[in-house]
Formats: structure tokens, sequence, C-alpha cells
């Protein structure tokens, strides 16, 4: 073909008119070191201290730091506070680190107590407002200093500095903007709901020479599916809430990463006391007669781990790998059990869980189908997540499939959990007593001495285990997949890692 | 004019029946929205900051009374804040409505370039090649649903070619090369199936006036081909393509959202999904009362332009 005018211009014509088109790749290239993310979803609003589930918390530990955090060995470590210590048995001491906000101002000992204050106040909403209930006053000893006195001796003092919402805010800041002023990595620079965030690096972060990244550029992107392709298309960096029948593609891609922690957050059943399962007979059996492995499999596509125990983290040391292992597959103890309940010629109940979400109604259907070899007959309530939740707190169902995370490591973040005098909640089990279990509990949380503790939290695992006050079923793994241009990434181990956002601040992208 | 009011005045009575409608079905349905507020990723509010919620939102006054103060509020084109995040659902929708209606206007166009001429072909030249692979092709792409094509695209286009990013927005006065890029997926997924409606309807329709008496006088007069077609036939076959094309954008502005959801486009249809999960109440009756109030409108321009097309509609 000759080159003359007419083809040169045709052919520039033709390439300027597919340079819009070109692929999503070269738009990423020129992105620079702007990290993207694809989030699972867009948070439900900004407002401080209140749980908005995991991608709300990314975003929540991009702008703010809390006093303490854990470190990747799941040890409690300094973030704002360099040093605690306990005074007395009611008193907990804390020094702040030389530390600013993102608008410059330090974070004094002032502004610790308006935040604590402002959690505990009626109608906070906040995570972590029971907890926080049990502090008496704060006493502010200088600007770096501060004192926390608590109306019972507690252990658990140092954790509920540590959770996952308790951002420090500036004192007063968040009447000017829902989510205050905090000392983050970053700051809020623009958001659209439910279209983008973008937050910038920074200028008065604690930690020197940190965060690395100068911006960040977040997506929602509600269908997990396209989640994972805008990662493969090079649309994003990295994406949370790593769906588990794409991991094992994601991990054998050449360029992607995946970062798990198959112990995540993870899937039990809770009990209704006021019908059949105010039997502990009962819970048992249907404790014993699940093959978890079967729900890691087939729900989790082997992303996971049974959860045959009360949930502990393998590096704490309240981990007891007995009981861990306490609720084994027999059919054989699980029908005996059903025979001592009067219950050999069957029993029928109602599973509460959602057809919104898959994996709450594939565990459902596991369970039902599962126990229908013992003579448990399950009929399945199944409406959508928002009917699901109140009919729960109405205390609906015989039982219910639920999905939690650990927030803390403390042995205590599990009460809720095992106790089901604590709270009338939809997330866990109501209307019956474990004998002797609360009492063990409030001993665990006015125990200092470590040793102590562990053996009072074994004793109460044990009882949670026999009376079958919850039934665990399965760990599901969570984590992030990224580009394998982005390094720095750490998880927070086992039950914490969907928190891991808290370590971002050091991610890096070649 | 007593005709344009009459029909103005019954669009009203029927808004303030779908908002009745609406608010009742919405406030019917069980779940709470502080509690689902609260409740997220095992978060336990206490009783007492769900009543206190509840209260300061107005969630615990009589539903009579929240009517009463909906329909008051929307007599003052005030639409409320949404009772998840206090923004206000006006200028929500404002944002999110132009992209819905900006993926809608941009499959329609590209409907109508494919459809309404493979539909003339057609129908000009029956039983041909064109005319059969067409009707097995429209009957095709009508049967798929959306969302099979919009994933098959992402597969295709993104994944495997890496022509197109796999979804998402970006503003055009951000970047206009940008914007039309995430569009065009979205967009070409909705236009399959409506040009499949549009070639069906446009070659069935001509092949009805091809054989009428005005066809065959025109045609005797010496009128050239394409002088009849367009003038003529097209001219007369066009009203139930407009009909049916109108039925179907309408039905598109509150369809979109299964496209807008595989492709994350930040659309109308999206956030009433967003709003109905989260029981967001003034939201929903908001979004539909502004979808409700331009299905209505688009049906007065179709009943404008069949007086264009068709002068005897005016009589």
């Amino acid at each position: 073909m000759m080159l003359n005018r007419r083809t040169l211009l045709q052919s520039l014509m033709a390439a300027a008119a597919m340079a819009p088109m070109s692929s999503g790749r070269l738009l990423a290239q020129g992105a620079g070191k702007r990290l993207r993310i694809g989030l699972s979803t867009y948070p439900a609003h900004f407002r401080a201290w209140v749980n908005v589930g995991y991608a709300g918390h990314l975003v929540s530990a991009l702008l703010n730091r809390g006093l303490l955090a854990y470190d990747t060995n799941g040890v409690l470590v300094g973030e704002l506070a360099k040093s605690w210590e306990r005074e007395s048995d009611l008193v907990w001491r804390f020094t702040l680190d030389d530390a600013k906000f993102n608008n410059g101002q330090p974070v004094t000992s002032a502004d610790v107590k308006w935040t604590l204050e402002k959690i505990a106040a009626e109608g906070s909403g906040a995570h972590m407002r029971e907890q926080a209930l049990q502090i008496d006053s704060i006493e502010i000893v200088d600007d770096r200093v501060f004192k926390v006195a608590t109306k019972e001796p507690s252990a658990t003092i140092p954790a509920l500095m540590a959770y996952p919402f308790l951002g420090i805010v500036a004192a007063g800041s968040t009447s000017e903007q829902d989510q205050g002023i905090g000392a983050g990595p970053y700051v809020l620079t623009s958001a659209e709901k439910g279209v983008e965030i973008l937050l910038t690096a920074s200028e008065h972060y604690f930690r020197n020479g940190l965060p690395t990244l100068k911006e960040i550029h977040i997506t929602p992107y509600a269908d997990e599916n396209l989640r994972v392709a805008a990662l493969r298309a090079g649309d994003v960096d990295l994406i949370d809430y790593v769906p588990w029948n794409a991991m094992n593609d994601i991990a054998a891609t050449p360029g992607l990463k995946l970062d798990t922690q198959a112990a995540g957050a993870f899937m039990y059943l809770s009990f209704n006391g006021s019908g059949a399962f105010g039997d502990p007979k009962l819970r048992q059996a249907v404790s014993f007669a699940l093959r978890r492995e079967e729900f890691v499999q087939a729900v989790f596509f082997g992303h996971g781990a049974p959860l045959a125990g009360v949930p502990r983290p393998s590096v704490s040391p309240f981990f007891n790998k007995e009981l861990a292992n306490f609720w084994t597959y027999d059919p054989d103890k699980a029908k005996a059990l059903l025979k001592e309940a009067g219950r050999e010629s069957g029993l029928k109940v109602s599973l509460l869980s959602t057809s919104q979400y898959t994996m709450h109604r594939d565990i459902a259907v596991l369970v039902q189908s599962q126990l229908a070899e013992i003579g448990i007959t399950v009929d399945l309530i199944l409406p959508d997540w928002a009917t699901r939740v109140t009919m729960g707190m109405r205390g609906q169902g015989d039982f219910a499939v639920q999905g939690v995370g650990m927030d803390s490591l403390d042995p205590d973040a599990t009460s809720s959990l095992v106790d089901p005098t604590r709270a009338a909640h939809y997330n866990y089990s109501r209307g019956f007593e474990v004998p002797g279990l609360s009492a063990l509990l409030a001993r665990g949380r006015s125990e200092f001495d470590e040793a102590k503790r562990v053996a009072i939290y074994a004793a109460a695992d044990r009882l949670a285990c026999e009376h079958a006050s919850f039934c665990g079923v399965s760990y599901r793994a969570t984590g992030f997949a990224r580009s394998d241009k982005v390094g720095g990434l750490e998880l927070l181990p086992d039950q914490l890692s969907p928190f891991s956002a808290n370590l971002f601040d050091r991610l890096t992208l070649s | 004019m007593a005709w344009f009011l009459h029909r103005f005045l019954l669009s009203l009575v029927l808004l303030w029946v779908v908002t009745t409608l609406v608010f009742l079905s919405i406030h019917m349905v069980p779940g709470d929205p502080v509690e689902l507020l609260l409740s997220q990723d095992g978060g336990t509010p206490d009783r007492a900051t769900v009543e206190m919620i509840r209260k300061d939102l107005g969630l615990d006054r009589p539903v009579y009374v929240q009517y009463a103060d909906k329909i008051a509020g929307i007599a003052r084109f005030d639409l409320g804040r949404s009772i998840v995040d206090d923004s206000s659902i006006a200028q929500g929708i404002g944002r999110r409505l132009p992209r819905t209606l900006e993926l809608i206007a941009a499959a329609a166009v590209l409907s109508l370039l494919i459809g309404i001429p493979a539909g003339i072909y057609a129908a000009l030249h029956p039983g041909g090649l064109f005319d059969r692979a067409g009707s097995y092709a429209s009957g095709f792409a009508q049967g798929v649903p959306v969302f099979v094509v919009g994933t098959l695209m992402i597969l295709i286009f993104s994944q495997l070619l890496g022509w197109m990013p796999a979804g998402g927005y970006v503003a055009f006065e951000r970047d206009p090369a940008a914007h039309l890029r995430f569009l065009l997926m979205p967009a070409s997924a909705i236009a399959i199936g409506l040009s499949a409606v549009v070639f069906r309807i446009t070659r069935a329709s001509m092949k009805d006036v091809l054989p009428l008496d005005f066809v065959r006088t025109a045609r005797a007069k010496g009128l050239p081909e394409w002088h009849v077609v367009r003038r003529h036939v097209l001219r007369n076959a066009l009203m139930p393509v407009i009909t049916i094309f109108a039925l179907q954008l309408g039905g598109l502005l509150g369809g979109t959202v299964l496209v807008e959801y595989v492709f994350n486009w930040p659309g109308l249809s999206g956030m009433l999904v967003g709003a109905v999960n989260a029981r967001d109440y003034p939201m929903v009756t908001g979004v539909i009362l502004v979808v409700s109030a331009l299905f209505i409108l688009l049906n007065l321009i179709v009943d404008i332009l069949y007086g264009i097309v068709d002068p005897r509609v005016r009589k």
C-alpha cells in the first residue's frame, strides 16, 4: 500500500477515533501513584464510631486512628497513645504520642475525653457504647496524659481502646462534618454516594514517612463478580471482600495476589430459648449433627475452616485446641440427645435466614438437609435481609443463621455470642440461661492476671460448648485481592483480618 | 386546551395515587431502618438507642401523620431527606436521574439507528436472507436477559480483549472520553434488546402499509421509490413504532436496575434498590414519585407526537 496524504490522514483519524475506546488498562497506567480500591459497599454514612460494616471500616481506618491497635501478631500496640498502664484496679493511665489531627491541631487528652464521652452518651449509636459504659470518669492530667476510671475493675479497657471504630476525633468536630476530624493517614477530599470516595494523604500524620501513597480513589462495586472483573481488567488495584468462588482463579492469575485468613469472620447458629431449643439437649443435638467441613467446601469453596467451638484466634493465649474442636460430628450422640429430650419420634423447628445473601441461604439449606438425617425437620424462613433483621429482633424463628466477625482479640469479645442473657439482639441466642456462665464472664472481665483469665475463659468456653448456647458452623476466609504492583499489604490475625485496613498506611504502589 | 388541562389534572391524580400506594406499601413491608442502620456486621445497638433515633427521625409517629407530612412536603416540592445519611433526596435524584436518562437516551439512539433501517430493509425485501437472519437474530436478542448480555460483554470486551473497563462511571466534565467509554457497554447491552423490538415493529408495520392503495397511487404517479418509502410508507408505519418505543423507554426508567448493577452505573435504579434494602422510606417514595412523573410526562409527549405524525389525531 502506498503511503500518501489521504491514507495518512485516514490512519490518523482512525487512530484518534479509537483512542477514547482504548482499554481501561491504559487509563489505569495514567493514574500514577493513586491507589484505586474496588470496595464491596459504599458506606451507609460517615458518622464517627457507628459500625458501618467491614467496607465502611476500610474508609474509617484511612481517616481515623485509635489510641491502641493490634499488630499482625495480635498484640496490642500503641497508636495515638504511646504507652498505657494500670494504676490501680479501677484506674488506667494513658500517655499520648506527639500526634496531630488532619487539620494540624495536636491530639490532646481533652479530645480523647470528648470522644469517649460522646461514645458513651445516650443515643450515640456507637458500636462500642456498651463497653464504654463501664468508664466512670476521665481525668485529664495534662495535654498528653489522662486517666480512665472504671466503675468496676476491668481488664478490657486496653482492648476497648483498640476497637476498630473507636477513632479519636477532634473535640466538637462532628458538629461540622459527620465523620469529624480524625488523625488518620488520609483526609476525605470528596465523596459522592454510591459513586466514589477520594482521599488525599494527610500532611500531619503522626508516623514519619507515611502514608506512602498520595491519593486513594475508592469505587464501590456492589456486584462481587464485577469487582473481580474490575481487578482483572486493571480498573482497580485492590479489592475487598473477595468472593470465595473467585479465590482460586485470582491466586493462579499472574499479576494478581490474594491475601486471606482462613479463620476470618464466621458463621454460626443462634438459638431461641422460647421454643424447643430452651432444652439444652436439643441444642447439643444440633451441634453434634453438623458435618462442618461440608459447609466449608459447599458454601465457601474450601476457603474457610470448620468452627466447632468458641471462636478464638490461634495466636491468642486463650486458644484451647480441645475446646476449639468440641462439637465433632457424632450423629449417634445427636440421636441419643434427641431421645433423652423425649423427641425420638422427631422434632419440627423453623430456621430463620435470608435469601438475599447466598452464604446465609446456602448454610440454611445445608443445615436443613443434615438435621433431617437425625430426624429434625427444619422449615426455612428466607425473607430479604431487612425483614430477617426485624424478625430476628422480634425473636421469631426457633434458630437462625448468623454471620459475624470479632472486633477484638480480648476473650471478653465473645461474651455476647456465648451468653444469651447479655443482649436480646437478632445476632445472638436468647431466651435461656447457661447456669454460671454470666458470673464466670464477669470474673474474667475483672481479672487482671492473664494466667487466671485463661483458666476462667477456658471454663466459660466449656460451659458454652456443653450447653450449646450457640452452634459454630464455619469460619469463612476473608481478605483482599490486589495487583502485584501493590505492596506492603499485611493482614491482622484470624477473626480480626476484616479490619486489616488499619495497616493500609504502609501500602505501596510500584 | 380543555383536553390538555383534563390530561394534566388526571396526571396529578395518578401521581397522588402512586405516592400513596408506594408510601403505604413500603411502610407495610417488615424491616426497621434504624435497626438496619445500626446492626451492620454484628453491630448490636441497645433498644433505647434504636428508639431514640426512631424518635429523632419521626418514625415513632403514627403512619397517617407521617403520610400527611409526606404529602405536605411534596406539595411544597420538598422530597425530604434520607433517613440513612440525612442527605437531600432531591439533590440525590438530581445527580442520579440524568445518568439514567443518559443511559436510556444512548440506548434509544443506538437501537433506533440499528432497528429502523434494518426493519425497513427487511420489509422491503421480505423473505430474503437479511429478513430471515434479522428475524432470528431479533428473537434471540429479545429472549436473552440483559444481565446475561452485560456479563458476556464484560467477559469479552473487558477481560478477554481488554478493550473496555469492566464497569463504573466518570463524570463527563472530568473526562469526556472516559465517560463515553464507561457508557458504551451498558448502553449497548440495553440497545441490543431494544433494537430487536424496534426492528420487529418497524418491519411488521412497514409490511402492513406497503400494500395499501395510497402507496400504489404514489408509485403510479412516478415518485421515486425512496421518496415513496420515506414520505408515505415510513411516516404512516411509524405510529406503532413510536407507541411501543415510548412504552419501552418508560419501562426502562425504572427497569435499568440490572444494567446499572452489572456495569456499576450509578443511576436512579441502583439508588432505588439501595433505598428499598435500607428501608429508607422517604428516599423510596421520592424516587418512585419522580419516575412516575417522568413516565406520565413521557406518555404526554407520545400523545403530542401522535398529533405531529398523524394530523387526524388532533381533530
